[in-house]
């Protein structure tokens, strides 16, 4: 010890030693003030203990040395504030030497300014203000009663407050014995403001004023000009025979209770007071004169805007400028004015939103200003009456809305009009006398008669003669040229068709002429078959009509052409040829209409079909054209079998694909399926060319049976294969196939995990678990998975259902917990069966199936949270060599799934042969859950957390997050199928 | 001790390159059924003749199994399908809901339920009188090759597979009830050693089971433990599963025989109880593997790869 101090060690070294032994040390320790070292001893330890340092009282066993005087046990007392920052700052008595210290350096309060002997502060009287002032103090002085000086003065005997109220008078009573008109006993109940906009019944006001006293009259005021309701109330009160004060009483608490206030009732404000003196007459009277003038001012409004309205339809009014009247159509209108529009900034949609309760029919924007139609003159009046100066819109220029003026149009063609019309009527109307209007009327009906005797001679007389003369059966010779040439033409459009299929496609088939051909042929037939039932004076007109369409027949083509092309064909032919068709078709429809109005339009058709013809080219289409017999000759051919107008030929049955049979061999009945008409089996007869002749009955029998049984085999297989590939979804592997016979016979060979994807149905659905036990009791047929996703979805909905805050959970665990915790202390043994395991109380439900990543999975039977706990991984907690000598136990015995799980650098746990239902987690590089190391009761425990939201029956996967393997040998591969899976674990 | 004489040779070894995987004699002892492709070849074992009952199959046969009244013939087949074909009426049921070769099938001795395994790695338990599936067991990750059901017990079911792993099934809910694993402690050196056939014994107590190192175990699977162990095959990874069955004799007093086939086409039979190498037939089946053993009485059938079926009878 003394050797360190010799080589002057520092002061931790020193605290240490000095702490241990004492006094000694404290005396040997140098550098104090000399006087601290002729304290006392307590004074000094004090000292020290102050400025922080550790300190043993001397009792304290560590103090004493070992060959220490025994000191008397009671420690001596010890002064607290004998510190320096005190004796130098403070008047500081010193208790040690008894006196004050710094006795002369602290100054006195005493100046010049005060009074030796002190000073008192009164309150001082002698201005208006009572002050506070400092007075010096006389302690010679003796204090008085201030009371006793002053006596009282005779003047100031009679004092009285003075009344800010006038003192209540006591009410006489109204009784018997009273003389003079009784007090009133009647209020009237009066609106504080007119308004009608909603109405008071007059019973509530009956029943609210009879909470007062008992009513023997109530009556309420009309106005006798309007009868409506002035809502002006009067209610007298009764009371009980021998009170005679009762209703006056009861008036005067109704008139108090609202003498200040008023009587609120749906809305309405009224007044209430006592009815003295013919008060409610006046009232009355005083609202019948308002109303009257209210009338009148709303008459005199009515009047002006009459007045105004009357002005702006007159001459002065709007015009509607001339490019609108077509639109507007003489329909009546509202104007809102160019100038206004702009200012404001209102558009069209402000107005249609606006005005969208009035029936207008469009809002037109104009140079001019907003035009807005109506289709009624009454809605656009309406809407000019209410609208007009109240309708305010927002103003894009102020802030506030302004108000828009309209100005009504009422049309001005229309007037025209009727204008025109009246002026005739007027005309008819002067007649001067009797005679002159028979007259007229005569001159009318022989008029009317006239134009009748016309017509009918026209339709009677004339009419069947023109056909007669037209009706080509009367000209043979023309008819029969007529058709040749038409035949001709229809050769050349069919040509002209046959150029165009060539230069469009080869799509267009013979059957669109069918179609076409036979709807025209319908169409006449339906046309003559009216024209029979119809009246004999039309027959001719009809016939010549039918005959007309008859020739069109002859030329279906022509028809189908201007019906597919009628448009940009560059052929002259063409276009004459749509000419004409619209022509006729012109002609039909007048034909259906009218009647005779076609009989001048005849010869220039025909003029134009001439024309048509001479300008046709023929020349080089002569060579493809054919004739009407090898068209005609072609139509019988059935439908299906016709020649296509298309450059490459096309079967008519779809092709048979022997190659793309799934059997390489085919069976007979896949030739019956071959073989559609006779041709086909004429060329299979010429094939396969049977021994015809030399087969007996019962051959042929044997022959049959074969052939049977062919078939069927055959339709076999396509149904084992159609089932295969349904119930598998991809086709089997081949290459898993043995060679020559069975999967039995193939023997033992290790089937890759890439490969079993292709009949393992549940591998090529991810996160779809694979019950290892399935009922199929609901499923008569192979299990579907339709069936299984349908009640999948139940689970799930009943699961969703059932989810609650896990935080709930939480907290009912964590309570049942504190219950069981309370118990055991009661018990006060530490009881195995209690010890409750937190984690295990937070645990999902979840269940292991077969899985697509690897063989096994965890699944969650119900939906979890992000960032719930999902399970503990629960296995034999390992030391690390202990761990390591396992895996290579683990990896020789071929046990290829790792469930070691690594807690730190000396824990492992392994859940190989002892463990939870954690270890069937997956990996997966893109996973939903993860791993967390976490303390629970001072172990380290790994517990799965809920990456993000888990539906139900998805599989839980986390990373495994292996180290990275270099020897590719090692490495393995990785089937999570996530977007983002890198290939390997490891 | 008796060993196994020659009955006669029900079929010659083919020529041809149709393999041959299953042969199996009926329960009523009158006929032996033999797969030859897709075809089922029926050998009366009194006058020796032969017919062809065709099934409707496309691709060959794995395995079929009797039904217990000897009517009907369930075929597994490569086409994913099982077909229960009736010897007289012809197809009864076509069953379908596998998605890989159907690897191997049993009835029920009662005959209404037949349970199917397959290389889709499951099982399936079939209703027989509507052809419907009742359940699908999925409790292994390498093709299913074997199943079994005790004679005279249809509650519990017990399968083998590629995994190396034997279990023990609750028919009646489809819970694995027990898993034998081949090497408990996995101390083997050559890991997982996949199963090729499972056969329980006449009471139902005993598990045969046989697996591609060519050991044969005789478990008692409600203690899981193995009590007789035997080794058939010199080699030590096998390819095919040839057959095995228990022969039991007239006597009671006599213990059941052991007989396991090889791949070197030797037939091997044992003492059960002393685990004495009662006989070893090497003179027949010309080195092919024997695929397949079934016994009924002191008969027994035996089938190689390559066609030649031969029929045995136990004899004192």
């Amino acid at each position: 010890m003394s050797d360190y101090y010799g080589r002057g060690y520092d002061s931790p070294y020193q605290r240490y030693s000095r702490g241990h032994n004492g006094r000694r040390a404290g005396r040997r320790h140098g550098g104090r003030p000399p006087k601290r070292e002729s304290h006392q001893y307590g004074y000094s330890r004090r000292d020290e203990y102050l400025h922080g340092e550790t300190y043993f009282p001397p009792s304290s066993r560590m103090s004493k040395p070992v060959n220490a005087v025994v000191e008397p046990l009671r420690p001596k007392p010890q002064l607290r504030f004998n510190n320096d920052s005190f004796r130098e700052k403070y008047h500081y008595f010193d208790p040690v030497s008894e006196k004050l210290l710094h006795r002369d350096e602290m100054k006195s309060w005493a100046s010049e300014k005060l009074p030796k002997t002190g000073y008192v502060i009164v309150q001082d009287q002698s201005k208006d203000k009572t002050r506070a002032v400092m007075k010096p103090r006389c302690p010679d002085q003796k204090a008085v009663d201030p009371r006793s000086q002053s006596s009282p003065s005779p003047e100031s005997g009679v004092y009285r407050k003075r009344r800010n109220q006038l003192v209540s008078l006591p009410r006489l009573v109204y009784d018997k014995h009273s003389v003079g008109p009784p007090p009133p006993n009647e209020i009237v109940v009066y609106p504080v403001f007119r308004d009608h906009s909603s109405a008071v019944q007059d019973i509530a006001i009956k029943n609210y004023f009879s909470t007062f006293g008992e009513i023997s009259h109530f009556q309420s005021f009309n106005d006798p000009i309007s009868a409506l309701p002035l809502y002006v109330y009067v209610v007298r009160y009764t009371g009980p025979p021998g009170n005679l004060d009762a209703p006056f009483r009861a008036a005067y608490k109704a008139a108090k209770t609202f003498e200040n206030s008023h009587y609120f009732v749906s809305g309405f404000k009224f007044a209430v007071s006592i009815n003295r003196a013919n008060y409610s007459q006046k009232i009355v009277d005083g609202f019948i004169q308002d109303n009257i003038k209210q009338a009148a001012k709303i008459k005199k409004e009515v009047e002006r805007q009459n007045s105004q309205k009357q002005i702006s339809s007159g001459p002065q009014a709007k015009r509607l400028p001339r490019d609108l009247e077509r639109v507007v159509n003489g329909r009546p209108s509202l104007l809102v004015l160019k100038r206004f529009i702009s200012i404001h900034g209102l558009t069209v949609e402000d107005f249609k939103i606006k005005l969208a309760k009035y029936k207008f029919s469009r809002v037109l924007n104009h140079s001019t200003g907003i035009y807005i139609v109506f289709n009624d003159i009454s809605d656009a009046r309406a809407c000019m009456f209410v609208e007009n100066d109240v309708l305010a819109m927002p103003s894009k220029r102020r802030r506030t809305p302004v108000k828009v003026r309209f100005s009504l149009i009422e049309s001005q063609p229309s007037i025209v009009a009727t204008v025109k019309r009246d002026g005739l009527r007027d005309q008819k109307k002067t007649y001067a006398s009797e005679e002159q209007l028979l007259e007229t009327a005569a001159d009318l009906i022989i008029d009317e008669l006239g134009r009748a005797l016309d017509r009918d001679i026209k339709r009677r007389v004339i009419g069947p003669l023109v056909f007669d003369s037209l009706n080509p059966a009367n000209y043979p010779a023309i008819t029969a040229k007529k058709d040749e040439e038409e035949e001709r033409k229809s050769e050349q459009r069919r040509v002209a068709a046959e150029q165009k299929q060539d230069q469009q496609s080869k799509s267009a088939s013979f059957d669109i002429f069918n179609l076409y051909g036979a709807r025209f042929r319908k169409k006449n037939y339906i046309k003559s078959q009216i024209g029979e039932q119809s009246e004999p004076e039309y027959e001719s007109k009809l016939k010549f009509s039918s005959s007309l369409k008859d020739s069109g027949q002859e030329k279906p083509m022509a028809h189908l052409l201007n019906e597919s092309s009628r448009s940009n064909t560059p052929l002259a032919a063409e276009n004459f040829k749509s000419d004409d068709e619209q022509a006729q078709s012109a002609v039909e429809d007048d034909e259906d209409e009218e009647g005779f109005s076609d009989v001048s339009e005849l010869p220039e058709k025909k003029i134009k079909t001439g024309s048509s013809e001479a300008t046709t080219p023929e020349t080089e289409s002569n060579k493809y054209v054919l004739n009407s017999s090898r068209i005609q000759e072609l139509l019988r051919i059935p439908e299906k079998y016709r020649p296509d107008a298309s450059e490459e030929p096309k079967t008519i049955y779809p092709q048979d694909d022997f190659d793309s049979y799934e059997f390489s061999s085919v069976s007979l009945g896949d030739f019956q399926r071959a073989v559609k008409d006779e041709e086909d089996f004429e060329t299979l007869k010429n094939i396969l060319n049977p021994p015809s002749s030399a087969l007996s009955s019962n051959e042929e029998y044997i022959l049959h049976s074969l052939v049977h049984e062919v078939s069927t085999e055959a339709e076999e297989r396509h149904k084992v294969s159609k089932l295969q590939t349904s119930a598998n979804e991809v086709p089997f592997d081949e290459s898993l196939r043995s060679s020559a016979g069975s999967f039995k016979a193939g023997g033992f060979k290790k089937i890759p995990d890439k490969l079993k994807n292709c009949y393992l149905p549940h591998r090529r659905k991810l996160h779809q678990p694979l019950n290892t036990v399935y009922n199929h009791q609901d499923t008569p047929e192979a299990v579907t998975d339709v069936h299984r996703n349908e009640s999948e979805k139940l689970d799930m909905d009943a699961h969703a259902q059932e989810v609650s805050s896990s935080r709930v959970n939480r907290a009912i665990n964590r309570r049942f917990q504190q219950d069981i915790e309370a118990q055991k202390a009661m018990i006060g043994s530490e009881s195995e069966l209690l010890t409750l395991n937190q984690l295990t109380k937070r645990k999902k439900p979840v269940t292991f199936a077969r899985s697509a990543i690897h063989n096994w999975g965890l699944y969650a039977l119900e939906p979890i949270a992000a960032k719930e706990m999902i399970i503990e991984y629960v296995g034999e907690i390992l030391r690390q060599p202990v761990a390591e000598m396992r895996e290579r136990t683990y990896l020789k015995s071929g046990i290829g799934s790792s469930y070691l799980f690594r807690v730190d650098e000396s824990t492992v746990i392994d859940a190989t042969k002892k463990g939870g239902i954690a270890r069937f987690i997956n990996h997966c590089c893109d996973p939903s859950c993860t791993a967390k190391i976490i303390r629970v009761g001072g172990r380290k425990r790994i517990v799965i957390y809920a990456l993000r939201d888990i539906a139900a029956n998805e599989e839980l996967t986390y990373d495994y997050k292996f180290e990275r393997e270099t020897d590719d040998e090692e490495r393995l591969p990785c089937f999570c199928g996530a977007p983002t899976c890198k290939g390997f674990l490891n | 001790m008796g060993q196994l004489q020659l009955n006669c040779t029900l079929r010659p070894p083919g020529s041809g390159n149709v393999l041959f995987t299953s042969a199996k004699i009926s329960p009523d002892g009158k006929h032996v059924a033999v797969c030859e492709g897709t075809d089922i070849v029926l050998y009366d074992t009194i006058n020796m003749s032969s017919t062809v009952v065709p099934t409707l199959h496309s691709q060959p046969l794995s395995d079929m199994c009797w039904s217990p009244d000897s009517q009907c013939i369930a075929t597994a087949s490569d086409d994913f399908t099982i077909i229960i074909t009736h010897l007289v009426f012809g197809e009864l049921h076509r069953l379908v809901g596998h998605t890989a070769p159907v690897t191997s099938l049993k009835y029920t001795f009662k005959g209404n339920i037949l349970c199917s395994c397959s290389m889709d790695e499951s099982i399936k338990v079939w209703d027989i009188l509507t052809g419907t599936l009742l359940r699908t067991l999925s409790a292994h990750s390498e093709p299913v090759v074997s199943i079994d059901i005790p004679p005279f017990d249809p509650s519990i079911l017990s399968s083998g597979s590629y995994d190396g792993l034997i279990r023990i099934f609750d028919t009646a809910t489809g819970h694995c009830l027990k898993t034998l694993t081949y090497d408990k402690d996995w101390q083997s050196e050559n890991g997982v050693v996949p199963i090729s056939q499972v056969k329980f014994s006449q009471n139902g107590k005993y598990l045969l089971v046989k697996s591609l190192d060519g050991v044969l175990k005789i478990w008692d699977f409600v203690r899981g433990k193995v009590v007789r162990t035997f080794k058939s095959d010199q080699s030590n990874s096998l390819r095919y599963s040839c057959g095995i069955d228990f022969l039991y004799l007239d006597d009671e007093a006599s213990d059941p025989v052991v007989i396991s086939g090889t791949e070197t086409g030797e037939i091997i039979c044992w003492d059960s109880q002393t685990k004495q190498l009662l006989q070893c037939i090497s003179d027949k089946h010309a080195g092919s593997p024997v695929m397949d053993i079934s016994c009924l009485g002191a008969q027994m059938c035996s089938l190689s790869l390559n066609g030649e079926c031969n029929l045995w009878k136990w004899t004192e």
